[in-house]
């Protein structure tokens, strides 16, 4: 007796996880992506069935090697039971990590996604196969979205791991509100609301895409729509600006950017670079070396201690030359920068060297990666470098961001 | 009368190490002391050889019965032999070379005055060290223009330690090519050049950063700096090979000439290989040479934005080029 009134509400909800897993794991697939000619497998992730007729959603990074090269991968579902079942892909969201795939046998059972709110601390049961360990259920809370965030994302607090990405996060009631994507270790995770599974369900195309030009041409539309969608945010955003001794120069721009702030200077050193980095903390994932989707601005403000004039143009021009952060790709990826150069006058007096440069996407028509750098140029002993980074852009919108980013920068008494 | 026969007794190289003339004959040739001339080689017998002229005009070589035998200058070996003048055997491991007194010498080679008194000015042991210091000196100079930082002894140790091994390396494995090709001492000669040399571009360095800075223009800068390097490295190359071996001078130019190609060459290939090699580097002059504004052409900021296509199609043709 005394034993039954002390069971607690933790207790419950732990005794109730068996229940879930037995419940809904025949809807949990594995998602293997085997080479063609040597039939190994190349990656694992997991996926779930959303429907009767065999649509699974699991993430684009899971499939992505058979989105890139369909002749030399394929794609297939390990069931709970042990079967294999091939796959084939519908459609993608690369912007939010999502793919619809599907079986060539419906699964029989499927889950149901569900977008609507939740109270932070609600318990969520995820899914998936870590390492490829075993079919497995993660007892986590729901922490709400992430308030700062370029894409958005659900902070879970589990422990995801590698294998689990794509797998569904649910309620006690199986209803799906997130796919796992990402984690930062320490149980936190990272989940893309359910909403955009919803729609790329109901947008998905009519016959699977199963040739290279068909997904590049979805990819290329997906990313020119998402870096439109991100200029014109930037370009109505305010750019705020704040004063470094006699210069203005820009500060916050969107609240999306972390910006952390780092001085160098020493005792034996006869300079001191004030200096501030803001980035976007979320990029969009194309292959294992390739990213794209970001933005980056910087700023130095460097000031001679006792140099002479010679030296500090010596200095300040290895600072400018200095390399910066570029998304990464690879030579397949991308071709090399073309760059433009010139001494400019901002519209209060203010003489600068502006540097524009561009690489183009091979793959992708259209995205181009942009750098955009000013260096101020009317001292002899200080001057105030600002960067401009901005990955998969279009050459219109990187012209835009770089007129309203590098405008930003003036004398601070005028 | 007889005439008379001179040999040479010659070294490894070739060159003649002793020289004996003759008017009695037979000349007997061994290693003891009861010979006409003695050679101090273990590979030669006691009496060896022996020489009469004979009454051709030529030279009768025999061998007297000896271990190793004797050869002639195609190398067959021989009881009995007849040789002209100006002939080598070689008995032993020695080479002999017969001689007569109309036999030709090699024209005078005029005396290089000016690479004498280079080589006695680098020889000088005060010169050389002044060098030394100095190098040290302007390395450890915090006006330097590539010094951005408060030059601390410790610093200074180093620098001066790092051009004092790098120095005498170059010098000793040089002068050892001067000692083995060309039989002199010219060390110092060498540790004062390399000092020279590395004194030759700091002052480049200087050189260029004042001119890019006054001109604002770097990419004169560097090619006028790149201009004398090629000048001053084509002088170091002759000294250093003059120094070092016996080669004409006319040689010597060849070798430098083929040198100053072949690096012209290089560079044609290796700008060639970046044109085609993948890299994340802006290519971009990033000079600040804080120059008055009015010497600048400048155009106003939203006009550079509004020239840039170029810089797109540069990128797309990039992107396009082949793997």
């Amino acid at each position: 007796m005394l034993g039954a009134t002390s069971v607690t509400a933790a207790e419950t909800a732990l005794a109730d996880t068996p229940q879930v897993f037995r419940q809904y794991k025949d809807a949990v697939v594995q998602v293997r992506i085997m080479d063609k000619r040597s039939n190994n497998r190349t990656a694992l992730g997991t996926g779930f069935a959303v429907d009767d007729a065999g649509h699974v959603i699991s993430n684009f990074h899971v499939i992505s090697e058979v989105v890139w090269h369909p002749e030399s991968f394929r794609a297939e579902a390990v069931r709970a039971n042990g079967s294999v079942v091939p796959l084939s892909v519908s459609g993608f969201d690369v912007v939010h990590d999502l793919s619809l795939l599907k079986l060539a046998t419906p699964l029989g059972t499927h889950l149901t996604l569900d977008a609507g709110p939740l109270d932070k601390g609600t318990t969520l049961y995820s899914f998936g196969i870590p390492l490829d360990l075993d079919f497995t259920i993660v007892r986590g809370l729901y922490n709400g979205l992430l308030p700062k965030s370029l894409r958005e994302q659900i902070h879970f607090t589990g422990a995801i791991n590698p294998g689990m990405s794509g797998g569904p996060t649910m309620t006690e009631a199986g209803h799906v509100i997130g796919i796992n994507v990402a984690t930062s270790g320490n149980d936190v995770g990272f989940l893309v609301p359910a909403r955009y599974a919803v729609a790329l369900l109901q947008q998905r195309a009519s016959a699977p895409i199963n040739s290279a030009s068909q997904m590049l041409k979805l990819m290329d539309t997906q990313l020119l729509a998402e870096q439109n969608a991100l200029a014109s945010r930037l370009l109505a955003a305010p750019l705020t600006t704040d004063t470094l001794d006699h210069y203005r120069t820009p500060r916050d721009w969107s609240d999306f950017f972390r910006c952390w702030g780092a001085e160098d200077h020493g005792e034996e050193k006869r300079y001191s670079a004030l200096a501030m980095r803001c980035g976007t903390q979320s990029n969009i994932f194309l292959t294992e070396d390739y990213e794209t989707g970001t933005v980056y601005y910087s700023r130095s403000y460097v000031q001679s201690k006792g140099l002479t004039d010679l030296q500090f143009a010596h200095l300040y021009s290895s600072q400018f030359s200095m390399e910066t952060h570029i998304p990464d790709a690879t030579r397949e990826d991308v071709g090399n920068f073309a760059c433009k150069t010139a001494f400019v006058r901002q519209p209060d007096g203010l003489p600068m060297k502006n540097v524009f440069c561009l690489r183009a996407h091979r793959k992708l028509p259209g995205l181009f990666d942009a750098v955009i750098m000013s260096a101020t140029l009317d001292q002899s002993q200080s001057g105030l470098i600002n960067r401009l980074v901005v990955g998969g852009v279009s050459y219109d919108n990187a012209v835009r961001l770089g007129r309203k980013f590098l405008g930003a920068v003036a004398w601070s008494n005028h | 009368m007889v005439e008379p026969l001179i040999l040479e007794i010659l070294d490894r190289h070739g060159r003649v190490a002793q020289r004996q003339k003759f008017t009695h004959f037979p000349v007997i040739i061994g290693r003891d002391y009861s010979n006409d001339l003695m050679i101090d080689d273990e590979a030669v017998s006691a009496r060896h050889l022996s020489i009469e002229p004979s009454p051709d005009g030529g030279w009768v070589l025999e061998d007297l019965s000896s271990e190793n035998g004797s050869y002639a200058s195609n190398r067959q070996r021989f009881t009995l032999a007849r040789v002209k003048t100006d002939d080598r055997v070689r008995i032993g491991r020695t080479q002999l070379q017969l001689r007569s007194p109309q036999s030709a010498v090699s024209p005078t080679v005029l005396h290089d005055g000016l690479l004498w008194r280079v080589s006695q000015l680098l020889g000088n042991v005060w010169i050389m060290l002044a060098l030394l210091l100095l190098n040290v000196g302007l390395l450890s100079w915090s006006s330097n223009t590539h010094v951005f930082t408060q030059i601390k002894p410790s610093d200074t140790a180093v620098t001066a330690g790092t051009l004092l091994a790098g120095t005498l390396i170059w010098a000793s494995i040089w002068a050892l090519l001067a000692r083995l090709l060309n039989h002199r001492a010219v060390l110092l000669e060498y540790i004062s050049l390399g000092s020279l040399l590395a004194l030759a571009s700091l002052a480049l360095q200087a050189f260029e950063a004042r001119l890019g800075y006054l001109a604002h223009d770097s990419t004169l800068a560097l090619i006028t700096s790149s201009l004398v390097w090629l000048a001053v490295m084509a002088v170091a190359a002759y000294l250093h090979l003059k120094l070092a071996t016996a080669l004409s001078r006319r040689k010597l130019y060849t070798l430098i000439g083929a040198g100053l190609v072949a690096m012209c060459g290089f560079l044609v290939l290796s700008s060639y290989r970046d044109d085609h090699t993948f890299t994340r580097d802006l290519p971009f002059n990033g000079d600040l040479q804080l120059l008055p504004v009015s010497m600048l052409h400048v155009t106003p900021a939203p006009q550079f934005f509004d020239n840039l296509p170029d810089v797109r199609d540069s990128a797309l043709q990039k992107a396009k080029d082949p793997d």
